[in-house]
């Protein structure tokens, strides 16, 4: 019996220890805190910055600048899913990728960070957090049209947005631009300060509002075509934006694998897509184009033998958002459409090349022999148009806005590589008519079009 | 009154009783149970049939073994020696049930089925539960692959889950043991963890923890298959539960004994797709060598019969260059070189001894495993020894205790698998019949002039000149996989029966194990051309703790009953610490101090559970049984609004043969009816119900894409496309679950029959919903789906024939589940299980778990998928040109369900036969119906290198109607003019065309066209095992043996299946939910060996 009750005694000093720590309130819920994550109130906008800048410059050298490079012609699909989309062999899921990056980790993120910024009164974080959201919603318009924006970024508090009007959503973007510059203009930026974490600009306010105006220049060029005023309205943001390729708006890859251009991703892990022989390619080659060396590397053969030039597929390489050579060719482009002289607007065109061959580093004597082959615009309004669209399309190379250019002004002139039509939009992607299924219209790769381009 | 009673126990006089248990024939029955009737005493006889104990004069003994009747005998005299009949209905048996209660079957109401140790080394693999395949009704097992060291999925009845554990637990001696898969897919561009986040299709092939089990260990296994008899344990076996009893020495005096096994098993690749040997390397009908342009990726090049080789020896081939007809320096004409030269033999040596023993009051046993195996792939190895230790002892005649320990060390070599471009498989069907990746050599996976081009330059030597897929010989050298585990589960254990009618038991037990692996990449390999190298740690441990008090009562001579409440406690925990490094500087270094870059995480994940449970069991005239049981569970995945839940059960078995009406019946012998109904919950996941910032990263899916801190700046995010919103208002999982059975036998069970039908019901499971990443997220937790099954199980034993020297036992197990995912969350049609964009498997509302989903043909009627196909009826591009689609199938740019991968039914039929001292066994298993995604043929056909493509610039003519989808997505066609079009579809499709490069590159497959036709049948018909076994010495024999006996054995020998793949028994996810894919698998195994067994 003895034994009996040591064993009670045991138990019930067991049995007490369970329990009685099972009384304590968090004796289970402590055990299921992730703890390899952040408390959220200790992240600061910076760290947020950073991954804004890093998802928006992957996102747009990845799918994005993939599909409008195919879809234009500038690169050649050679292989697997690349061989397809170049035939236009596009579902609705293959825009998942590009869809849901921009969505969650460009878009989303960025609106984490606007929302901590002004939280903190972050000024100038709050500034560039607005630059960068008008120019990413931009980009998704330009592919897409109409977007769930207004609605969207709520989680599971409206798990089906409605969609914006894409000409709306342009109204929208200005609004951001115009209170991003506001705050970058603001002598207190706040008390946390951008730095070495802002890899386009490294924190100067004053190439991030150039930026800005940057932005604005393209939404009014987008909607010049027929409507002089809004040529006007471009000249005026340009005249406010960049002076020089010093004030490029470039996303700098790092030197690792983890950290590595995508472009050069893609070569080195995919290789189904040629450069040397897409029509571009082709074509530079052919006119003894000075580009055509650094676009291509036709010589390449290294193990995936693809023939991309270093500039753009180097391991470091960039992802150009809006450089200088973009806005020359969309001043001289303004000035013919808002009824200026040719001739003026031949030396924009000029300066434009020359700032996309400095850009590139080619000499000043193959820029000078170039300017003599090309440097000249024909006399009418139309004819120049079109051959600054063709010259903006090559300095535009790999650039999604490629697309665009190409949708709004007609120029270069494309053939179908199969079927009747060059696509005119990207396709809404497959989980929106799976789990937005009551918002996202019908589209196809032709319709509808983006408000500008009809 | 009990201690008055107990009194006149203790002055009854004892005496001491030995004797030996024996079958009908006179052999041995080792560790047969002989327990005094009424207590708690009882010992175990010994692998010779011996058994010696101490009992009240005139005490009944009863006496049971596993696969035996049970008998009562009087203990009057000194020596009592019993045979037992061989229980084929196995429904006297005494079996274990939840939490360890040894219970006679014939009291059960639920069905439950055991697997005996001799059936659990049939196949010498050394895997518990591949052996279980085929054994029972109502368990699917599925082998993932036939590699060493790779996983098997289990699973009881149908999926009650939709994105939680769907299998088993797993318990060994009354402990809960880890089954988890812990995998990392590097080569997986969007999400390279294991679980839910994850597409499962690259990377190795993963291994679920309970494969460690050594099989020379188990006693026996119980399958507890419905929630009616797992209800006791929980929610951890809300889908079942694998009671697995370890062998234990007996007390009893008779010394020790020695058993000893050893097998040499041969395996050989069993299955592999049919190549084409027509065509060579190239594209258009032109041939294209290594270094050629881009259509050397291609296997579409001109006819073999038109290309010789020059004979000038080079790096890509001994036999030189391939020229045309028409060259003047042609020697010798080309062949198809055989691609699957690349298998080996593999070999298994299996070995295990085990010591076993006791006193009058303790018993030991102690055993030695190793399994040391290559694999049929090249440098594929497994290695693993385990150690067990286990005894039991009678301190007083109260108090009982007991522990054993298993400590388990295993090394595995894997080789990478499926959408990776370093896959075996991917490297090998992808090549060209015109290249040889052995370079001739007979022993290439040595030689690396097979795989690293002669030149210095270091590249790899492949068909595409180094790029695209590794060549396999490089894959197994250059990009290793080796996984070290170390494990040590074990129990212990004390009984304390403080009176006859009270009982207590505290048992504790604990599972711990780290599993280390080491991946890497050296320069030069596809998937990372810089070099790569991964470092992944994973400790996991499990704890938990049983205390129950059992208490019994006559009430009456017909009427008794039994009471056990407990408390369980459980913890676990499992960090994963995973270190990467990327871009080597040394070649052949693979190490990380030699990479350029590095990133790193960690992870930890833990779980508490408490819960109070109790059951009653009634036993009125031994007739009718009633079980009763709740248990209230809290666990720590839920919020503690809801965290606690409680669930009940209850169970009726009737035996209507003990009726008088029964007793003079000449043909029922024995009829058990049976009826339960339970419920269980399941838990969250961990850590599921807040949103966490983490490490920014982002990819695509064509690129392994960037992670955050670069180049010194850290990277936030609270969102990516992967990411899934917590949701704190989780609740937990309810499944209520029917179950009707009866057990019968006929002919004084010459034949029995056990057949279960069940149906439940599973409400707010638990699910990662999909949602628009227009939300800014992708996806969240809910408690939304609603999932039912239904199905019948049936087993079938009898003994045909039955004489002194020849027996003939064949037992049928046939079941049948239908599934159904009756709602998933609102506006939700569908949700990804595991696989790729275009051939995966989804759970969708309305029809079963475990739906193909695809792109398929367009359909004249798009609505109506047995509507015509519709036929290209465009003549000619834009541009003018012939459309080289014209009079073809077109691809629709909608998605639809295009097979359910589970099968009708399955079954088998193990059939024994014996002859004096031989013994012959052979299992056939049947799978009926069910789809599988045959990526890999799609793959092959894009390529040029499978079978079909042989046809290819034969003639076509597709059925259906002729047609095109206009700008805006209607069905049109084009009038007369081959420019207008007119709604709707035109006339039969009269083109003829061919089948050609364009029809299989686009169209005909797969890989980049529609999923549809890469769907097949995954039916079979297997002889899954066949062994012959002679016993040299029986237990009865007068020897110093106490057996002797030589078994050889074919596993896999033959199978029937239409299927085009590898063994349609396979999964490109491994272990998990998201079975019925093959992309690139590697292939299945069929072996050969021999086993001898000798006992001492």
């Amino acid at each position: 019996m003895k034994n009996f009750k040591n064993n009670i005694i045991i138990y019930a000093v067991l049995i007490s220890t369970v329990l009685g720590a099972s009384c304590k309130k968090t004796f289970f819920s402590d055990v299921n805190v992730n703890t390899n994550a952040p408390d959220p109130s200790s992240i600061v906008p910076s760290v947020m910055l950073s991954t804004v800048e890093g998802t928006l410059g992957y996102s747009q050298g990845g799918d994005f600048s993939r599909f409008t490079s195919l879809i234009t012609q500038q690169t050649e699909g050679i292989s697997r899913q690349a061989q397809g989309y170049y035939q236009y062999t596009f579902t609705s899921v293959d825009f998942d990728g590009a869809w849901g990056n921009l969505y969650t980790s460009v878009l989303e993120n960025n609106k984490t960070l606007v929302q901590i910024s002004d939280s903190k009164g972050d000024n100038a974080y709050s500034g560039i957090g607005r630059v960068l959201l008008a120019y990413s919603l931009q980009m998704g318009v330009d592919m897409w049209g109409s977007l769930p924006y207004s609605d969207a970024f709520k989680g599971a508090d409206n798990l089906q947005p409605k969609y914006d009007n894409d000409k709306a959503l342009y109204d929208t973007i200005t609004n951001l631009l115009n209170t991003g510059i506001a705050q970058l203009s603001n002598t207190n930026k706040g008390p946390d300060v951008p730095g070495g974490e802002d890899v386009i600009y490294s924190g100067n306010l004053a190439k991030w509002i150039k930026f800005a105006h940057a932005i604005k220049a393209r939404l009014f060029i987008h909607q010049s075509k027929g409507n002089a005023a809004m040529a006007t309205s471009a000249l005026a943001e340009i005249a406010q934006s960049f002076t020089s390729n010093a004030d490029n708006a470039v996303y700098h890859f790092g030197s690792t694998e983890t950290s590595a251009n995508p472009w050069y991703q893609f070569n080195q892990q995919r290789a189904d897509i040629s450069f040397d022989a897409s029509p571009l390619g082709t074509k530079l080659q052919a006119a003894n184009d000075p580009r055509a060396e650094i676009f291509t590397d036709p010589g390449f053969n290294d193990v995936n033998g693809v023939g991309m030039g270093d500039y753009y597929g180097d391991i470091s390489s960039p992802v150009e958002l809006i450089t200088y050579d973009e806005l020359l060719f969309m001043k001289a482009e303004a000035t013919v459409s808002s009824g200026g002289s040719i001739a003026a607007a031949q030396g924009f065109y000029r300066s434009a090349i020359t700032a996309n061959m400095e850009k590139l580093g080619i000499s000043a004597g193959d820029i000078t022999a170039y300017l003599a082959a090309h440097g000249t615009l024909p006399g009418t309004a139309a004819g120049a148009v079109s051959q600054i669209s063709s010259e903006e399309y090559i300095a535009l190379y790999l650039n999604p806005e490629a697309f665009t250019l190409w949708r709004r002004t007609g120029s270069p002139a494309l053939t179908p590589i199969t079927g009747a039509n060059v696509p005119r939009r990207f396709l809404y992607p497959q989980t929106e008519y799976s789990y937005n299924k009551t918002n996202v219209a019908t589209s196809t790769l032709f319709s509808p079009k983006v408000f500008w381009d009809n | 009154m009990f201690f008055i009673f107990s009194m006149h126990t203790l002055l009854a006089q004892n005496i001491d009783v030995h004797g030996k248990v024996t079958d009908a024939t006179g052999a041995a029955i080792p560790d047969a149970s002989v327990s005094i009737k009424g207590t708690k005493t009882g010992v175990r006889a010994g692998a010779d049939g011996t058994f010696k104990l101490s009992a009240r004069s005139g005490a009944t003994l009863v006496v049971s073994a596993i696969g035996f009747e049970a008998k009562e005998v009087a203990a009057s005299t000194s020596e009592i020696n019993v045979s037992l009949g061989q229980d084929v209905r196995g429904l006297s048996e005494v079996v274990v049930t939840a939490l360890g209660i040894r219970r006679e079957k014939r009291q059960l109401a639920t069905a439950t089925q055991t697997i005996n140790s001799d059936q659990l080394n049939k196949s010498g693999s050394g895997n518990a539960l591949s052996e279980l395949n085929g054994k029972a009704s109502g368990l699917t097992v599925i082998n993932s692959g036939g590699e060493p060291g790779s996983g098997t999925y289990l699973r009881l009845r149908g999926v009650t889950s939709i994105t939680g554990n769907n299998q088993p637990l797993m318990v060994v001696d009354g402990v809960p043991i880890d089954n988890s898969v812990n995998n990392y897919d590097a080569t997986s561009a969007t999400a390279n963890v294991s679980g839910s986040n994850s597409n499962l299709t690259g990377g190795v092939q993963p291994t679920n923890r309970g494969v460690d089990l050594n099989p020379n260990d188990i006693e026996s296994i119980t399958l507890l298959k419905g929630p009616s008899a797992t209800a006791l344990y929980g929610i951890q076996a809300a889908s079942g539960a694998i009671i697995i009893t370890t062998k234990k020495g007996s007390s009893g005096i008779r010394g020790t004994s020695i058993s000893f096994n050893s097998s040499l098993t041969f395996d050989r690749v069993s299955r592999l797709p049919d190549f084409q040997k027509i065509y060579s390397q190239g594209g258009s009908g032109i041939y294209q060598g290594p270094k050629g342009g881009g259509d050397r990726r291609l296997t579409w090049g001109a006819k073999l019969d038109t290309l010789f080789w020059d004979g000038n020896t080079n790096i890509w081939d001994p036999h030189g260059n391939v020229v045309g007809a028409s060259n003047p320096n042609k020697k010798t004409p080309v062949y198809a070189y055989d691609p699957y030269e690349f298998f080996q033999t593999g070999t298994t040596y299996n070995n295990n001894i085990a010591l076993s023993g006791g006193t009058a009051k303790s018993g030991f046993r102690i055993s030695l495993g190793n399994i040391s195996q290559t694999g049929i792939i090249p440098k594929s190895k497994y290695d693993k020894s385990t150690f067990s230790i286990s005894g039991s002892t009678n301190i007083s005649d109260k108090l009982n205790i007991s522990a054993g320990v298993t400590y388990i060390k295993s090394a595995n070599d894997k080789v990478q698998q499926g959408s990776n471009t370093s896959s075996i498989m991917l490297g090998l069907l992808r090549t060209p019949t015109t290249f040889d990746n052995s370079y001739g050599l007979s022993n290439a996976a040595n030689n690396p002039a097979s795989y690293i081009q002669q030149n210095g330059t270091g590249q790899q030597r492949d068909y595409r000149g180094g790029a695209g897929y590794d060549n396999p010989y490089w894959t197994v050298n250059k990009n290793p996989f080796h996984e070290d585990v170390n494990r040590v589960f074990g129990y212990g254990q004390a009984n304390y029966q403080l009176y006859d009618w009270i009982s207590f038991t505290y048992r504790v037990g604990g599972d711990v194990y780290s599993q280390n692996a080491k991946n890497a990449y050296d320069i030069f390999s596809n998937a990372f051309p810089a070099g790569a190298i991964h470092l992944l740690n994973y400790t996991n441990q499990v704890f938990n703790s049983d205390f129950t008090v059992n208490l019994k009562k006559t009430f009456s001579s017909d009427f008794s009953g039994s009471l056990l409440l407990g408390h369980n406690y459980f913890t676990y925990q499992n960090r994963a610490r995973l270190a990467h490094g990327s871009g080597f500087v040394l070649p052949a270094f693979l190490d990380m101090s030699n990479a350029t870059s590095y990133t790193s995480s960690e992870g930890e994940q833990r779980k508490r559970t408490m819960a109070f449970y109790g059951e009653a069991h009634l036993d009125y005239k031994n007739m009718l049984f009633l079980t009763i049981s709740g248990r209230r569970e809290t666990t720590s995945t839920l919020s503690p609004k809801y965290n606690s839940f409680f669930y009940p059960s209850a169970s009726l078995a009737f035996e209507f043969t003990k009726l008088d009406a029964f007793s003079n019946s000449k043909v029922l012998n024995y009829g058990k009816l049976r009826v339960s109904a339970a419920q269980v919950g399941k838990d969250a996941p961990i850590q599921a119900l807040q949103t966490y910032f983490a490490q920014a990263t982002i990819a695509d899916g064509f690129t392994t894409g960037i992670q955050f801190p670069i180049d010194g700046n850290a990277g936030y995010q609270l969102s990516s496309t992967i990411t899934t919103i917590g949701n704190p208002e989780l609740k937990a999982e309810k499944t209520n679950s029917y179950e009707l059975g009866t057990d019968l036998g006929f002919f004084n069970n010459r034949v029995t029959l056990n057949a279960t039908a069940y149906y439940s019901k599973t409400t707010d499971a638990i699910l990662i919903v999909p949602i628009a990443f227009s939300t800014g997220f992708g996806a969240q937790l809910l408690n939304a789906a609603t999932i039912s099954n239904k199905g019948l199980e049936l087993t079938v034993a009898a003994t045909p024939f039955k004489s002194n020297d020849f027996t003939w036992d064949v037992s049928v197990n046939w079941s049948k589940n239908k599934n159904k995912v009756v709602s998933l969350a609102a506006g939700v049609p569908k949700v990804l299980i595991a696989g790729f964009q275009n051939g995966e498997i989804d759970a969708i509302a309305g029809k079963a778990f475990g739906q193909i989903y695809g792109s398929v043909y367009q359909r004249s009627d798009p609505n109506d998928m047995n509507s015509p196909l519709l036929i290209n009826d465009a003549k000619f591009n834009a541009d003018g040109s012939p459309n080289t689609l014209y009079g073809m199938p077109i691809v629709s740019t909608q998605n639809a369900a295009i097979g359910d991968v589970n099968p009708d039914w399955t079954g088998s039929v193990i059939n024994t036969f014996t002859y004096k001292r031989l013994s012959l066994g052979v299992q056939l298993d049947v799978r009926h119906g069910g789809d599988i995604w045959n990526g890999t043929r799609g793959a092959m056909s894009y390529f040029g290198t499978s079978a079909e493509t042989a046809n290819r610039n034969q003639p076509a003519m597709f059925k259906g109607v002729l047609g095109h989808l206009d700008v805006d997505g209607n069905v049109v066609h084009y009038a007369a003019d081959n420019v207008t079009e007119i709604a709707k579809p035109g006339g039969e499709n009269t083109v003829a065309t061919t089948y050609s490069q364009d029809y299989w590159q686009t169209i005909g497959s797969s890989f980049i066209g529609p999923a549809e036709p890469s769907v097949e049948k995954s039916s079979f018909v297997r002889i899954r095992q066949m062994s012959l076994t002679y016993n040299i010495i029986r237990a009865t024999d007068k020897s110093r043996f106490s057996g002797l006996s030589v078994t050889v054995f074919a596993n896999n020998a033959f199978i029937w299946t239409k299927y085009k793949g590898v063994d349609p028994e396979t999964s490109l996810a491994g272990p998990v939910n998201g079975q019925g894919l093959d992309y690139f698998n590697n292939p299945g195994t069929k072996s050969y060996g021999i086993r001898l067994n000798v006992g001492l």
